[in-house]
């Protein structure tokens, strides 16, 4: 089993109350395969502000797989990998 | 003349006269206003051979930006200019608020204060009625304390007050002016206004803004209102303000602690900004006209460090939080209220704590430097006292620290016999200007390249905060705020890369320009590409258009920008700065990053050299940093190209 652990910051953390999860899939999913699974729990905001119409990453939705930006929806994440969603902010 | 109000207000503290002087309309097409009006204001007024910022001679200019005072979402900032203490440099800070508001409805585009009063002042403007009042009454007052009075003497709650606060009087170096809890943030202009004895400006306007196009600007205020409440950053601002930058950071590998030693700190969810929401944070609240609340009004109920107050920030929430070692957010909450009172910069400031944390950490100063403060990291009490000490310039201590962090250094090594340059390693700047809570070796060569060349010394506001922007970008549309060909051309120069040098040249000159104009017009930069949002500069020069009644293109606006930069950086090397200046902090060439998914990240000396090299040639400067006489001719800026071919700045051919 392969276990990701998802953490939710600002905008994602209104739309799902939760700071943390772990999710658990058979084999290792790409990042689009945690996306829609975590669409399915939470609603369709989630999706709506990670991926547009077409699929591809938000401009502004800021991904995280083990603290390094993530760069497309299909790369493979890896049991005990940590996934973070963000809105890209900075400046204070 | 629409757009602007049209007089620039020269008060001369010395004699007590104010003239209202006719601005001209070609200088407003020129430089805008705000920053641009403020840099230009100083290259023709101030003499640069006084060294001294707080002689009589120094200059102070604050200046609303042109778009100020009318309908655009996020048009409130007022820039205040000087010679600064805390650098001794060139520097200015931006002030979020509604007096910038104020100042244009009563007709004014810029007050510039010059000489010193031999007591206590403050400026009351009420429309035309301009007078400078005794305010021997305020003296000592804090920031809050001289509001609530002068506009209980005003009469008017409408009315805005601009103050400094027993900090600014005493001359600490890092003194600000505020309007409550909205600062002039960075270079220490309340300390001059302190040495002139100016306590506040009072303002009150009723004669509203001259707008040319009315409905085009209502059409330019629905495109741009539905960008900023559509977006997501707006939820995210509205609901966490900037302290949500913390989070991020701290996920992403990026959150400096222990003055840039280190990226953890034990327990640090505790300052996260989901803890500031849930514990202490009441209610948001916004600047004038602002479809975005993105402060945070706090209470802390109880216990040693109860409080309440605005404003609390990322900058705030870290330089007194993670940096300092400490994750106790209700010392930091009341930190920040102790600091809007006394009228202190906050990222000055807690540069300043975190170095004497870190000095004290490796054993270069006691007890008895600090008259008997233990500053070891996390120690909040000892940072409160070290803070009104030197608001006070109680003792020794404070008052050496209030000259600024580089008098302590030279002090403690003098009495010590250390050499200064270690101590001086300690301190993270770039032209004596200390740095916000980000990292120049994670967040981009182009990045760097902007904190190191900023014209007011180590910013993130001046530039590119960060070339992680570009991340994850592939399509043009992607790249908000920024007109598509040149998101296309940063696309196709492979900018999106943050651990690239080559070409980050050119982001960092057009980001440079861009902020520039953003302050020139008065527009707060979290709502534009410079934070990855949506207010792009074709709408800027459409409303500029519709407020002004002039014609111009993003690429005019651009230019301005341009002229801008160039007039500050003119000013700095007529103070003397050159290449050497231009660096980040050593210790990003020498010490990689300790922790984290980019551990062992660093500058790399050589690739930065030939990057500054290529930002000269970009900019068409000389490979010292001077700009050349063809640059500033194209800008229109002769007068300035013989100035600096007088002083011998510029070669002058034979």
């Amino acid at each position: 089993m392969e276990r990701i652990k998802v953490k939710y910051l600002n905008i994602y953390y209104t739309i799902t109350r939760k700071k943390e999860e772990f999710v658990d899939f058979g084999e290792s999913p790409t990042l689009r395969e945690l996306v829609d699974k975590l669409a399915t729990s939470y609603r369709s905001e989630f999706r709506d502000n990670v991926m547009d119409e077409e699929g591809r990453l938000k401009p502004y939705a800021w991904i995280l797989v083990n603290g390094m930006p993530a760069k497309d929806l299909e790369m493979k994440l890896k049991d005990g990998e940590v996934v973070v969603f963000s809105l890209p902010i900075t400046g204070g | 003349m629409y757009g602007w109000a049209g007089i620039i207000l020269k008060v001369d503290l010395t004699e007590g006269k104010i003239v209202k002087d006719p601005l001209k309309l070609e200088f407003g097409k020129t430089f805008l206003g705000g920053r641009g009006f403020n840099s230009k204001i100083i290259y023709d007024d101030f003499d640069p051979a006084v060294t001294d910022p707080y002689s009589p001679k120094n200059i102070v200019a604050i200046s609303p930006g042109v778009l100020v005072g009318n309908t655009l979402s996020a048009s409130r900032i007022c820039v205040s200019t000087a010679r600064s203490p805390v650098t001794g440099w060139f520097g200015d800070g931006n002030l979020g608020s509604y007096s910038g508001g104020e100042l244009k409805w009563a007709g004014y585009d810029s007050i510039v204060f010059y000489g010193k009063s031999d007591k206590l002042v403050y400026l009351h403007i009420e429309d035309d009625n301009v007078v400078l009042k005794d305010a021997r009454h305020l003296k000592g007052k804090t920031v809050y304390e001289t509001d609530a009075i002068l506009k209980q003497e005003f009469g008017d709650p409408e009315a805005r007050v601009i103050a400094i606060g027993p900090a600014g009087e005493n001359r600490a170096a890092s003194a600000i002016p505020l309007e409550l809890h909205r600062a002039a943030g960075g270079c220490g202009t309340g300390a001059v206004l302190g040495s002139k004895n100016l306590k506040a400006v009072v303002v009150r306007g009723t004669k509203g803004a001259k707008i040319a196009r009315p409905n085009a600007l209502k059409e330019a205020f629905k495109t741009v209102h539905k960008k900023l409440l559509s977006g997501p950053h707006y939820p995210m601002f509205s609901t966490y303000g900037t302290a949500g930058l913390l989070d991020l950071f701290n996920e992403g590998g990026m959150l400096p602690t222990y003055n840039w030693q280190d990226l953890e700190v034990e327990g640090v969810e505790q300052v996260y900004s989901t803890a500031l929401k849930e514990k202490y944070s009441v209610k948001m609240i916004a600047c004038l006209g602002c479809a975005v609340h993105c402060e945070h009004y706090y209470v802390v109920k109880e216990g040693p460090y109860a409080t309440h107050g605005s404003g609390c920030e990322y900058e705030v929430t870290c330089g007194f939080g993670p940096r300092a070692g400490s994750v106790k957010l209700d010392a930091t909450l009341y930190i920040n209220t102790l600091l809007n009172n006394l009228g202190l910069d906050v990222v000055q400031t807690a540069n300043w704590m975190n170095t004497l944390r870190h000095w004290w950490q490796d054993g270069l100063i006691d007890e008895s430097d600090t008259d008997g403060l233990i500053m070891e990291w996390g120690n909040m009490d000892s940072t409160i006292e070290a803070i009104k000490r030197m608001a006070y310039r109680q003792g020794t201590f404070g008052n050496v620290l209030a000259d600024n962090i580089f008098a302590f250094a030279r002090h403690i090594a003098k009495k010590k016999g250390i050499p200064v340059e270690k101590l001086i390693r300690y301190i993270i700047q770039i032209k004596g200007m200390t740095q916000s809570s980000g990292d120049n070796r994670l967040m981009g060569a182009g990045a760097a390249l902007s904190h190191a060349t900023s014209t007011r010394g180590s910013d993130h506001l001046r530039g590119v905060n960060t070339d992680l922007w570009l991340v994850q970008k592939t399509r043009p549309e992607d790249v908000w705020g920024i007109p598509k060909e040149m998101a296309q051309k940063f696309l196709d120069l492979g900018l999106a890369d943050p651990g690239r040098y080559e070409n980050k040249e050119v982001y960092v000159a057009f980001m440079e320009d861009y902020c520039a104009v953003v302050d020139a017009l008065g527009i707060c930069k979290r709502h534009t590409a410079w934070e990855g949002q949506g207010i792009s500069l074709e709408d800027m020069a459409e409303y500029f258009n519709a407020v002004t009644g002039l014609n111009y293109s993003w690429q005019d606006l651009r230019k301005c920008g341009t002229r801008i930069y160039n007039v500050e950086k003119a000013i700095q090397t007529r103070y003397g700065l050159r290449r050497k200046d231009d660096y980040p902090p050593i210790r990003c060439f020498e010490e990689p990053v300790p922790a984290g998914p980019q551990k062992g990240a660093i500058l790399d000396r050589q690739k930065y050299d030939e990057l500054l090299t290529k930002y000269y040639e970009h900019r068409g400067w000389t490979n010292e940093g001077i700009p050349t006489e063809k640059t500033l001719k194209e800008l229109g800026l002769q007068d300035i190209a013989t100035d600096l071919k007088k002083r011998k700045i510029i070669e002058v051919k034979k």
